[in-house]
């Protein structure tokens, strides 16, 4: 039986929602947020952590109670959610740790999505991890615990990827590895919804951006619109003795977010600042070749 | 309710709870206690002849009161919370599946990891009987298993039902452990102070007895093991009066209730919320 | 072995009792009837009825009796010997009494007796004797209202019969064997069950040993009964397996006593008793080992309890407060839950728990032997809370074997302020439970379960163990030194 498509009407969209509206107690967690999102496209929730992000995902998962309607590909999360959770591949912010190896957990995800095990192990090889598999899931590194995470959202083929801070708790090498899959992925047509607070995670993946605030969506943003909203930039310094390290850790102690490699410097700054990073810097006694702004 | 995810939820509890530091710490103490108690309840001596139930046997029989529904009330405790504490429920139920299976494979889950820790114990308890030529019935013992199994499950389903809407650990073990001492103790006690105080009648002080399932299972395993629940005074009296032969099969049903009612009880509970 | 002997003095008795007659009745008897004139009975013969051949024959006759079906509704009133060869049957048709004997010596072997009436107003029973003496040896009595009733019949002989009630509801049952007035009786290798008792009135003398009464109301009543001798039986499974009602002189030993349940039952009641001697009993497993009411009631007359065994049951020995002048002497109070319970509200007095630095072991004795005598250094002190409290009031016995009572007793031993007073005090507990040379054998265990559970207990410790492998692959893992951490719950 088709749930009720004559009242909402989804118009081909991968993922729908309209006036969705969260409350706990007499605090709104979500306010109406709408958005629709089609088939194939990468889309990002982007806002400070509270904002409301994963309570979003939680409602179209369909295990936070919400009034407004939801559509996953026509199905409604409170009429028919295991429908829309076969739809969809969830990957967490962190896998939970449980007392199982790499291989256990592939085959008891599968079981859940009445899969076939041997394909969901395939799904192991595709991602690199097959090797893993009678490793215990507590003694993987955070990439491969993710990666596994991708690999178990990956079983049973879904059309859409939900992704909660999915680079949260990853290093530089690990997110960058861990994008590049998603847009390999997306590329080969998966629908993704991710949420993130890291606007260069944002912009690696997404092509449309939802900025959401205090439980509502402020903006449905272009990547280029997102960048001019943000008014960040990244702040490039060529170091002239070295002192990576040292320049870098007294920049993450300022609460930037600062990586280098060589002799490079990259720091993600809003547009203003400039002069005040380049100041700390000579006070530590790091001199400074050349520095240019990079408009992201 | 697709039977194959409940198989499989269940196997992954079982296989947790089987790994778990508890299991291994319940699994050799009930063993323990169980091969002493078959000893000495169901051994006999050269000087007596016929095994029998005394002091001895009665103090073991205590002590399984004590722990049999302490395992139970705890292992049903942490299941729900735990994997809500750790988001791993979470990650479960954003799978293709339903509440209704994740809370029953669960709930079964546990059960075998209850019934296979009891039934380690209690295998030992046999073998050790049939070697040292002991003379209880297969049957007696049997029933005896039974009976343990049954007080077990219905303190997983209470531990369970508490689990369904506690929020923390730690809130859940604190009610399990009040609820346990309630039980064994404390109700015991005050129904003690009554009959003395207020004169109850035989009757009543059963039926208020009956609530407890805990009593249920000392009613029912006298029962087996004395033949008779003559040894329980004027009350024990009444209850083989008025129930006569259906005392058994009623003192199961109870039993039994107290391991199904909560279920449906803890289902809603859990199921009234949002997933946390 | 026993059954030869028993015939072999059978015999003699027969031999005797014949002499005597010849001596008592003098000039009627002719030389003839003397030396045993013997008659054959039987459906092909010249005499096919039995009632016929009783009728005609000539006192002091033998009757010999073989295979076949007679009615019952005999009546016998001169003294023959009936022997039943090839298991002849005597069939009342559920009808009446099958053999009535009035005031003669009669003997009775070899016959199965079945369907009396149910008539208790008529005492419809087996075989009665009013009057005269009994030799009853080797019957088989099926389906009986009563099934051995002896009035008046001094001296009489009951031995080696099986007597088996009729099924009956319990209130309508009649007794095994009734014994009324007759002094000096033995009762023998019997076995009754199902019925009702197996009673003595008013009898003076007399043993009654080695018998089986089980599943009966009373197992064995003494009513007004004095100088009894009960020694070797196995009374079992009654709801009181033996009860002495107002009489003296009675002497039990060797007996075994077990899985006595009932309506205020127990193994063995005495009520009025006066100068009993309880020896090498062994109570086990009943509701109330011995249950003792006001004996004894003479000034100056002490009963004796040595050398039992109490083990396993509900309560030990049981005293109304009323009761003094009790020794109790190397006696073995095992496992009781309660070892010695006040039936009623009072306090022990005037027993005596040791004689001559000899007093009983009690299972639960927690002192020491520091100088190897055998016997405790300290004494043996009843002193527990709940007990306390069970015996003034019965309906807490429901809360036996329940953690609350264990904290009772244990708040007691802990808080000198809520200890109850000493029930009785043991001054010379033995250390080791002393064996009575009168004890009953004890009966081996049945072995035939035994492998089977065995079987089951092993099947069932082998599927948990697989199970938990399965689920718990430490030995799959372990090689790969990648063992699961374990999370609690998880």
């Amino acid at each position: 039986m088709e749930p009720r498509r004559e009242d909402t009407e989804t118009n081909g969209s991968a993922l729908l929602a309209r006036d969705v509206t969260k409350r706990y107690g007499s605090v709104a967690a979500l306010s109406g947020v709408s958005f629709d999102i089609g088939p194939g496209e990468a889309v990002a929730l982007w806002g400070p952590n509270g904002a409301g992000k994963t309570t979003i995902l939680r409602c179209i998962l369909g295990l936070a109670r919400y009034t407004g309607e939801i559509r996953v590909e026509g199905h409604d999360p409170r009429r028919d959610g295991r429908a829309v959770r076969r739809a969809i591949g969830y990957v967490p912010q962190s896998l939970p740790v449980s007392p199982m190896t790499v291989g256990e957990m592939v085959s008891f995800v599968a079981a859940l999505k009445r899969t076939e095990r041997d394909a969901a192990m395939e799904r192991l090889a595709s991602l690199g991890i097959a090797d893993q598999r009678d490793k215990a899931i507590s003694a993987l590194s955070g990439g491969m615990k993710q990666r596994l995470a991708l690999a178990l959202a990956l079983i049973g083929s879904p059309r859409i990827l939900l992704l909660d801070e999915p680079t949260a708790n990853l290093d530089a090498r690990g997110r960058a590895e861990l994008l590049d899959l998603l847009s390999g992925l997306n590329r080969e047509g998966l629908t993704i919804l991710f949420s993130s607070h890291r606007p260069d995670d944002v912009l690696a993946l997404a092509q449309r951006i939802l900025m959401i605030e205090r439980g509502k969506v402020q903006r449905d943003a272009t990547p280029a619109q997102f960048r001019e909203a943000l008014g960040a930039a990244n702040l490039v310094v060529a170091l002239k003795n070295g002192h990576l390290r040292e320049a870098v850790e007294t920049l993450v102690g300022l609460g930037y977010e600062a990586t280098g490699s060589g002799h490079v410097l990259t720091v993600q700054i809003p547009v203003r600042e400039k002069a005040r990073v380049i100041s700390h810097l000579a006070r530590q006694g790091i001199e400074i070749d050349d520095f240019e702004m990079e408009r992201l | 309710m697709d039977g194959t995810i409940v198989a499989a939820i269940a196997a992954r509890e079982a296989r947790a709870a089987v790994r778990s530091k508890w299991f291994v710490l319940y699994a050799v103490l009930f063993a323990v206690l169980s091969v002493g108690f078959s000893i000495v309840a169901m051994g006999g001596s050269p000087l007596t002849g016929e095994p029998g139930f005394g002091r001895t046997s009665a103090g073991l029989l205590n002590l399984m009161l004590l722990m049999v529904p302490l395992i139970g009330l705890t292992v049903g405790a942490q299941s729900l919370v735990g994997e809500r504490q750790d988001q791993s429920l979470e990650y479960l139920l954003a799978q293709p599946v339903s509440a209704a299976e994740v809370f029953l494979g669960k709930y079964l889950g546990a059960a075998l990891s209850l019934v296979v820790t009891l039934l380690l114990g209690f295998g030992c308890a046999g073998t050790v009987l049939a070697i040292r030529g002991g003379s209880a019935g297969v049957g007696d013992f049997a029933l005896l298993v039974a009976l343990t199994l049954l007080l077990g499950l219905g303190a997983l389903s209470l531990g369970y039902l508490i689990s369904s809407f506690t929020a923390q650990m730690s809130a859940a073990l604190g009610i399990a452990i009040t609820l346990w001492l309630a039980f064994v103790i404390v109700g015991d006690l005050g129904l003690m102070g009554s009959a003395m105080v207020m004169d109850l009648s035989p009757e009543t002080l059963l039926t208020l007895t009956l609530l407890n399932p805990l009593d249920v299972y000392k009613l029912l395993s006298v029962d087996q093991l004395q033949a008779s629940l003559d040894v329980l005074g004027p009350a024990g009296a009444y209850a083989m009066e008025r129930f006569g032969r259906a005392l058994v099969p009623t003192l199961l049903g109870v039993l039994a209730l107290w391991v199904l009612a909560p279920l449906p009880v803890g289902y809603r509970l859990f199921t009234r919320t949002d997933v946390r | 072995m026993r059954r030869a002997s028993a015939f072999g003095r059978f015999g003699r008795a027969i031999a005797i009792a014949v002499a005597a007659l010849v001596t008592v009745g003098g000039a009627p008897l002719s030389l003839a009837a003397a030396e045993t004139e013997t008659m054959t009975v039987c459906p092909t013969c010249e005499i096919s009825s039995l009632a016929e051949a009783i009728a005609s024959a000539p006192a002091g006759a033998r009757v010999e009796v073989h295979g076949g079906v007679y009615p019952g509704g005999l009546v016998i009133e001169k003294p023959v010997t009936l022997v039943g060869i090839d298991g002849p049957v005597i069939d009342g048709g559920g009808s009446g009494t099958l053999l009535q004997v009035r005031g003669a010596e009669v003997a009775i072997e070899g016959f199965t007796f079945r369907a009396t009436g149910s008539n208790h107003d008529r005492e419809d029973a087996a075989i009665v004797f009013d009057g005269g003496r009994a030799v009853i040896t080797g019957n088989r009595i099926e389906d009986a209202l009563f099934g051995i009733y002896l009035k008046q019949a001094h001296g009489s002989i009951v031995r080696d019969n099986v007597i088996l009630a009729k099924q009956v509801d319990v209130a309508m049952r009649g007794d095994g064997i009734k014994v009324w007035y007759s002094n000096d009786t033995l009762i023998e290798n019997n076995v009754a069950q199902d019925g009702r008792d197996v009673i003595l009135w008013y009898a003076n003398g007399g043993t009654v040993r080695g018998n089986d009464f089980d599943r009966n109301r009373y197992g064995l009543h003494l009513m007004f009964s004095n100088g009894i001798r009960i020694e070797g039986n196995s009374l079992d499974e009654n709801s009181i397996g033996l009860y002495v009602m107002y009489g003296r002189d009675i002497t039990i030993v060797g007996n075994s006593l077990s899985n006595n349940h009932g309506p205020s039952g127990g193994g063995l009641g005495f009520k009025d008793v006066d100068n009993a001697v309880v020896e090498g009993n062994r109570f086990v497993a009943n509701q109330i080992g011995a249950q003792v009411d006001t004996s004894p009631v003479q000034p100056g007359v002490e009963n004796l309890w040595r050398g039992n065994v109490f083990a396993f049951n509900d309560i030990g020995i049981g005293l109304t407060p009323s009761v003094r002048h009790n020794i109790f002497t190397e006696n073995s109070f095992i496992d009781n839950t309660e070892h010695v319970s006040v039936l009623g509200r009072g306090q022990l007095r005037d027993l005596t728990w040791a004689v001559d630095g000899r007093g009983n072991y009690w299972s639960d004795y927690a002192g020491y032997d520091a100088d190897g005598d055998g016997v405790g250094d300290r004494p043996y002190r009843s002193q527990r809370l709940f007990e306390s409290l069970m015996d003034e009031r019965p309906v807490l016995r429901l809360f036996q074997f329940s953690p609350a009572a264990l904290a009772l007793d244990f708040a007691a031993k802990a808080f000198p302020e809520v200890r109850p007073e000493t029930k009785f005090e043991d001054p010379a507990p033995l250390m080791q439970a002393p064996r009575s040379p009168y004890l009953p054998p004890v009966a081996a265990a049945p072995t035939g379960s035994r492998l089977a559970l065995g079987v089951a207990s092993s099947l069932a410790l082998i599927a948990s163990l697989a199970v938990v492998l399965r689920l718990r692959p430490v030995f799959s893992t372990a090689k790969r030194g990648s063992r699961p951490a374990y999370a609690l719950g998880g």
